[in-house]
């Protein structure tokens, strides 16, 4: 006999005895809760076929009148083949059980009871294969009998059934599962006999084995479940002791600030006080006048932009109240020329004038408040900057004068000249280049940024403090200050808003969409790429370019192309009907709930080849060390793929998943060219639809729409930045990714 | 009895069945694979050839309810051309001005803000690197509606009734698309990240300031980013619907195709006469962007992941 196996099999680190049985079944009564299962999955496939072939037999019978003879016996003969061996996977389920059971109770030596139960699982085997086979054969024969009859025009021989098809494609799977679990029977039966024999391990008894089988199956759901709401909790709490600390440090560090503003001029020399008034001057007095034209030309600029008749201060004396009047009417003459004061009545017209326009109001007091921000910035730059070269000038000042007595040149009578050490313009223009090489990079970016995001931004978060909308809005009306009310039109009920259902609604369909798009891309994506990275399969790449070829294709295209195809009246449709799958047209994207999962559907179609690519890369990363040390311990192909390749990927795409969950709420495209926002949902007063998420909808109230809700769509926006920037602040730490970045074994 | 440990589990499987071969079961296994990628293969495909068996259909051009054509010609091509109120080869080359300055424009400020963000280090580059990444978060339609208030306060665009050039629209669809340029810096960071440093301390010895390392050393070295940022930032404008709807509303002559195609479809009566018209039109705005994306990817890899690879 070969060495005898000491080490259990897949015995991972913190695993105890009794887990460990439980995954291998070495336990006998694991084995026949096993057995029992089998028998279970045996009798639903069973079932499920013999019960609707008959109601096929029935529908036969009693619906067709000319049927041709030939194919009639044939589907007769598929009929009784299946139903016969839908009753030996029962037959041979309850064989297994039975068997296990009752040599369990003639047969006291472990290897023969085995023996035994390892020829039940292989009847179960074979079974479950046949059943597999015959299950795929006849669902091929009703994939090939729509074919055929979509081909024809006259009518149906034989109706095909689309319930039908669903069912048999279960049954497949179902098949296909029950022989999978018979194999892996087999070979954990085998596994755990190799080692019990070996270490002599008292097995666990029935009822020990169920109870810690349920009981750690709960802990872990439960710990699971406890885990993810504290995540939440717990980010939460965070927030708002971040937010404290934050409010904490931002006034210390702004009183600090004013301590040393203050400081810097009252102990500072004349250049320095000068600085305060006239920006740089200071530099001047140091021998560096270019400097300090540059800053004082930037001072001029501030000031004027300040005091221009349409400039700063004024833009800022209206911000309080966003204007006292929109437009006036004026008088003016029809004769052209004429003063007004002898112009005839008759001939006198009305002209509107418009003065304040509250948008524009609130667009450039925040332009001018940030510029003055900005200014201010560089305006304390300047002053440092004339203190800090200061320094090192006075100081190589004393020390010339003070080396310089008694060094005077005695042939010429002149003292030699001072160098100041401070860097010339020109040098500093190549620290720019240098040194300061990130200051002129930065500065395009940061210019762009700040006036096409930075100032849009508070623009449009100040206006959800507003009344902007339709009716109160530029030209012809001033919109004002409300405080918190938009945000209470949103978000309660306050003062009859119908805002709130919608945004409820909404809401809710957002995070419903988002997982399941998420997730159903995720998981099939994985095991197409899984299919395709198989070891025996060739031409991988040809594979892999035809699914990237339809996200080659822009999605605009494909969407709207999808819309078209799930028209009501379309090729789907009709399609459907004349194979007699449905009896009247099924309103896609017409019915709410239809539409909704059409949505997810579609999304399915358009995204999978991404999540494919991405987890095929990833895929081929794992070692395959992995896997072989996981072989030679004798894991199955499910184990391997639950211990080592789940892990894995959920490790390494753990970012991914959680951009994509962020990326999907935000999924503008595809709820847009599919749907348009849904069926609308007739709320009166308030425009939204039913496949409606947050940005579509946010879309529809400002631009799309025939309301212009721009404080609402503003406080609506709000509310998406706050919770995309929640969801991935607090999930982005807690991903392994983040926190033990080599740590994975 | 045998306690060998079994080291395939294809072997027991094989053992179990009473086959021998263990390669048969798996040859079985790998057989339903392919059918099961083949199927998915045509279900996948299917709305692509639909797509352009219609761009061939014309014995009608609304919608109808069969697959496939029943007469085929190329007269929804022609038509794209000629038919005055579709000014296709106008939103082509309208679409074709905005993606090549914005991909200029973007280009340079993601390359220049990652290799900052990547190279230097200065005080607050790790806050400034936290704001991009807050800023990168706001919904980007919020700021583009604010961004049309703005361009329509400094006359860009019109606030009344009057016409302003074309020229004013694609000038705002350049600065729309290429305003959030520096907050995708991630990748391009993660590419000049894995580039090694010694090199710049090579150079640095030699004397070259950092402005001279950037443009002679790293720049060079950065091919497949650089091509990879700027076709992406190329490919964006073409399929963007919502910044254009929002920027040039009814101006029909100043569209972007996708903005075009759509109006085709959802446009006032127009899909009863537009619709093979606009798979016509779909079918040709495919084709090279297909072959952009493909040709993308390979540079997808070695910009992206290649670098990362270490060994």
């Amino acid at each position: 006999m070969n060495e005898k196996k000491t080490t259990p099999p897949l015995m991972f680190p913190g695993q105890d005895k009794k887990d460990f049985y439980l995954s291998t079944g070495t336990g006998h009564y694991s084995h026949l809760m096993s057995s029992f299962s089998n028998f279970v999955i045996g009798l639903v496939i069973a079932i499920s076929m013999g019960g609707f072939f008959i109601a096929r037999l029935l529908h036969l019978i009693f619906t067709s009148t000319s049927v041709d003879a030939s194919s009639q016996s044939a589907y007769w003969l598929l009929i009784i083949a299946t139903l016969v061996l839908s009753a030996a996977a029962l037959a041979g389920g309850v064989l297994a059980a039975v068997s296990s059971s009752s040599q369990r109770a003639k047969v006291n030596r472990e290897e023969v009871r085995d023996e035994v139960l390892i020829k039940c699982s292989r009847y179960q085997a074979i079974v479950g294969l046949v059943n597999v086979i015959l299950t795929s054969v006849l669902l091929a024969l009703e994939i090939a009998a729509i074919i055929i009859l979509s081909a024809s025009t006259s009518g149906a021989v034989i109706t095909p059934s689309f319930w039908w098809i669903i069912l048999l494609a279960v049954s497949v799977l179902a098949s296909i599962g029950y022989l999978i679990i018979s194999l892996g029977h087999i070979k954990a039966v085998k596994n755990g006999r190799e080692y019990y024999l070996a270490k002599k391990v008292e097995p666990i008894s029935m009822v020990e084995s169920i109870v810690i089988g349920i009981g750690s199956g709960a802990k872990n759901l439960g710990v699971g479940l406890f885990n993810f709401i504290m995540l939440f909790i717990k980010a939460f709490i965070n927030l708002f002791v971040a937010l404290y600390k934050l409010i904490v440090k931002v006034a210390i560090a702004v009183a600090k600030f004013a301590k040393k503003f203050t400081m810097t001029f009252i102990k500072g020399t004349y250049r320095t006080k000068l600085s305060y008034f006239f920006m740089g001057l200071g530099h001047a007095l140091m021998g560096r006048p270019v400097k300090t034209i540059l800053y004082l030309i930037l001072e001029a600029g501030y000031w004027l932009f300040m005091f221009l008749p349409q400039g700063g201060f004024y833009w800022l004396s209206k911000f309080d109240n966003l204007g006292d009047q929109a437009s006036k009417i004026v008088y003016e003459c029809s004769i052209i020329g004429m003063p007004i004061n002898i112009c005839p009545v008759e001939d006198q017209i009305e002209v509107t004038v418009f003065m304040d326009n509250s948008m524009l109001i609130t667009l450039f007091a925040v332009a001018t408040i940030l510029l003055t921000v900005a200014f201010f910035a560089l305006y304390w730059i300047s002053i440092r900057g004339v203190v800090k070269a200061e320094e090192t000038y006075v100081e190589a000042l004393k020390k010339h004068e003070s080396t310089d007595e008694g060094t005077t040149n005695s042939a010429t009578q002149e003292k030699p000249k001072f160098k100041s050490p401070l860097p010339t313009f020109k040098n500093e223009v190549n620290e720019l280049l240098n040194s300061r090489f990130h200051l002129t990079t930065l500065s395009i970016p940061a210019i762009t940024i700040t006036v096409f995001t930075l100032v849009p931004l508070v623009f449009m978060i100040l206006l959800a403090f507003t009344n902007f909308n339709q009716q109160n809005g530029p030209p012809n009306t001033l919109f004002t200050w409300v405080g918190l009310q938009t945000f209470a039109q949103l978000f309660t009920s306050v003062g009859g808003s119908s805002f709130s259902k919608a945004f409820g609604d909404i809401l809710g369909w957002t995070f419903i969409w988002a997982f399941f798009a998420t997730f159903s891309n995720y998981i099939l994506g994985l095991i197409l790429a899984m299919m395709i990275n198989r070891k025996g399969i060739k031409l991988k790449k040809m594979w892999r370019t035809i699914f990237v070829i339809t996200i080659a294709v822009p999605q605009f295209v494909t969407l709207l192309l999808m819309s078209q195809l799930l028209y009501k009246y379309g090729p789907l449709n009709e399609t459907l009907l004349r194979l007699g799958w449905i009896s009247e047209y099924i309103d896609f994207l017409t019915v709410p709930l239809n539409a909704k999962i059409a949505v997810i559907l579609v999304n399915v179609w358009v995204g999978v080849p991404y999540t494919m690519l991405i987890t095929s890369g990833i895929l081929m990363n794992i070692p395959d060390d992995l896997y072989e040390s996981a072989r030679i311990d004798g894991a199955g192909r499910f184990t391997q793929f639950v211990k080592i390749t789940m892990p894995y990927m959920l490790f390494v795409t753990g970012p991914y998943l959680i951009t994509q969950f962020i990326g999907n709420i935000n999924n503008f495209n595809v709820i847009f060219f599919l749907t348009g926002g849904g069926p609308s949902a007739n709320l009166p007063g308030v425009e939204y639809g039913k496949t409606d998420i947050l940005v579509t909808w946010l879309y529809r109230l400002t631009v799309g729409g025939a309301q212009q809700e721009y404080a609402i769509g503003s406080a609506l926006g709000i509310f998406i930045f706050l919770i995309s920037a929640f969801i991935t602040l607090s999930l982005y730490a807690k991903t392994s990714a983040a926190t033990q970045e080599g740590d994975f074994a | 009895m045998n306690a060998k440990v079994e080291t395939k589990p294809t072997k027991i499987v094989g053992n179990v069945l009473g086959f021998k071969n263990q390669k048969t079961v798996k040859r079985a296994t790998n057989i339903a694979v392919y059918i099961i990628l083949a199927v998915l293969s045509i279900i996948w495909l299917a709305p692509i050839v639909w797509l352009i068996l219609d761009s061939l259909r014309i014995e009608s051009t609304g919608r109808v309810s069969y697959f496939i054509p029943q007469q085929f010609g190329f007269d929804n091509y022609i038509q794209l051309f000629t038919d005055p109120r579709i000014p296709y080869l106008q939103w082509f080359l309208n679409t074709f001005i905005v993606a090549i300055f914005t991909s200029l424009i973007s280009t340079i400020i993601v390359l220049l803000t990652s290799y900052t963000f990547s190279r230097l280090r200065f005080k607050g580059r790790q806050g400034m690197m936290k704001l991009l990444m807050i800023l990168g978060m706001f919904p980007g339609f919020m700021a583009m509606i604010a961004i049309y208030f703005i361009l329509k306060g400094i006359g860009l665009l019109p606030s009344g009734s009057e016409q302003v050039p074309i020229s004013n629209y694609l000038i705002s669809l350049i600065l729309v698309n290429s305003s959030g340029a520096a907050m995708g810096y991630l990748v391009s960071k993660g590419y000049f990240d894995t580039i090694s440093k010694s090199i710049d301390e090579a150079a640095e010895i030699d004397g070259a300031n950092k402005a001279q390392i950037f443009f002679k050393i790293i720049l060079p070295l950065s091919k497949p980013i650089l091509i990879f940022t700027a076709l992406t930032s190329f490919m964006g404008p073409w399929g963007d619907y919502i910044f254009v709807a929002t920027i040039t509303r009814q101006r029909t002559d100043a569209w972007t195709i996708a903005r075009g195609l759509y109006n085709m479809l959802n446009g006032q009566g127009m899909v009863a006469e537009y619709y093979t018209m606009f798979a016509a039109g779909a079918v040709l705005i495919s084709i090279p962007i297909t072959l952009l994306f493909i040709w993308m990817q390979k540079y997808y890899v070695s910009g992206v992941t290649g670098g990362a690879v270490k060994g």
